[in-house]
């Protein structure tokens, strides 16, 4: 138990000068939050009827998109949920994630096919 | 036929035991597929850096492997059916509940509680619950040894209880998290009323055990 103690301390004085370790447990967090502002900067950047065929399909289908759209669900209890696994957003909304449809992602490749040919 | 205060006390024991024994079992059965060693659960991806070093990597299945087996052990230790009819699988999963303890659980805590989640107090409160619980183990060992029964169970219930914030951490957590509490606000609440709520309860459980013994110093 006092080498525990010992060994522990230690350690943690070593890996308190790295500054990864400082932001141990925040670091992620700042990955996750501006998905969705990117979507909206690029889609201001394309020519204005792709952005307006892309808007109509975001509201057609709101959970369609992969990248852009994060689906807030009400929080509801699982079985799996007791467990080490911290229940935190930025980890649940992975799962919470929709698959494209095959449709869009055509579209999508059109476009960008047309950028490409105009530049 | 049992008398109506026995058929309440009998009551009331099945609605505590129920929900610990199912929580407990369910909190071994999350446990399991850490033991695949795969290290895309999310728990450890939020501390890939600390799994870089192969001792926390170590240090933290041996850990999850002592709680299994307490929260499990500890299950069959407080039947009083158990230690009437069948003494010695009391003894001998007491004996591995001490040993896991002593020389698994809370030595491997302790070195992962500099590491923990939170500030510096929620630290503080890890070091402090993996040497209590250390503590207290030790000292219901030394009580059966000198058979002192009675002093037994009172460490012993303090040990148990230690290894049950496990358990009653998680159970807040969720009830938190359904209420749509910010992460860590309900992390470090969770935490620090599991440890108080367990203690709190486990000295008024001994309280009531005790209270027959206390009054015989009454003048």
């Amino acid at each position: 138990m006092v080498a525990a103690g010992i060994y522990g301390f230690i350690d943690y004085k070593k890996s308190s000068y790295d500054k990864n370790f400082k932001t141990l447990y925040e670091n992620k967090k700042e990955v996750a939050v501006p998905a969705e502002k990117k979507e909206i900067a690029t889609a201001k950047e394309e020519p204005a009827k792709v952005a307006a065929v892309k808007n109509k399909e975001l509201n057609q289908n709101s959970t369609g998109d992969k990248k852009s759209v994060v689906v807030k669900k009400k929080r509801k209890v699982s079985l799996n949920k007791f467990s080490r696994a911290p229940l935190d957003e930025k980890y649940l909304e992975e799962k919470i994630k929709v698959e494209p449809k095959k449709e869009e992602i055509k579209v999508v490749r059109k476009d960008s096919l047309g950028e490409k040919k105009e530049q | 036929m049992l008398t109506l205060q026995q058929s309440v006390r009998f009551f009331f024991s099945l609605f505590f035991w129920i929900p610990v024994a199912f929580f407990s079992l369910l909190l071994v059965y999350n446990t399991l597929p850490y033991f695949s060693f795969n290290k895309s659960f999310s728990f450890i991806e939020e501390r890939s850096l600390l799994f870089q070093n192969s001792f926390y990597n170590a240090c933290f299945y041996i850990h999850i492997f002592a709680g299994m087996f307490c929260i499990s052990t500890a299950l069959i230790q407080f039947s009083r059916v158990i230690l009437k009819k069948a003494k010695a699988i009391h003894r001998w999963s007491g004996r591995i509940y001490v040993f896991v303890v002593l020389f698994l659980g809370a030595p491997t805590g302790l070195y992962m509680s500099f590491f923990a989640k939170g500030s510096f107090w929620e630290r503080a409160l890890f070091m402090f619950m993996a040497m209590f619980w250390f503590f207290t183990t030790l000292k219901g060992l030394q009580m059966i040894l000198k058979k002192n029964i009675l002093a037994h169970k009172v460490w012993m219930i303090r040990s148990y209880a230690m290894a049950m914030t496990a358990v009653t951490f998680r159970v807040y957590h969720l009830i938190f998290y359904v209420m749509d509490w910010d992460h860590l606000k309900n992390y470090e609440i969770s935490l620090w009323i599991s440890v108080l709520g367990n203690m709190l309860l486990a000295e008024w459980f001994i309280y009531r055990k005790s209270k027959s013994y206390l009054k015989t110093f009454a003048v």
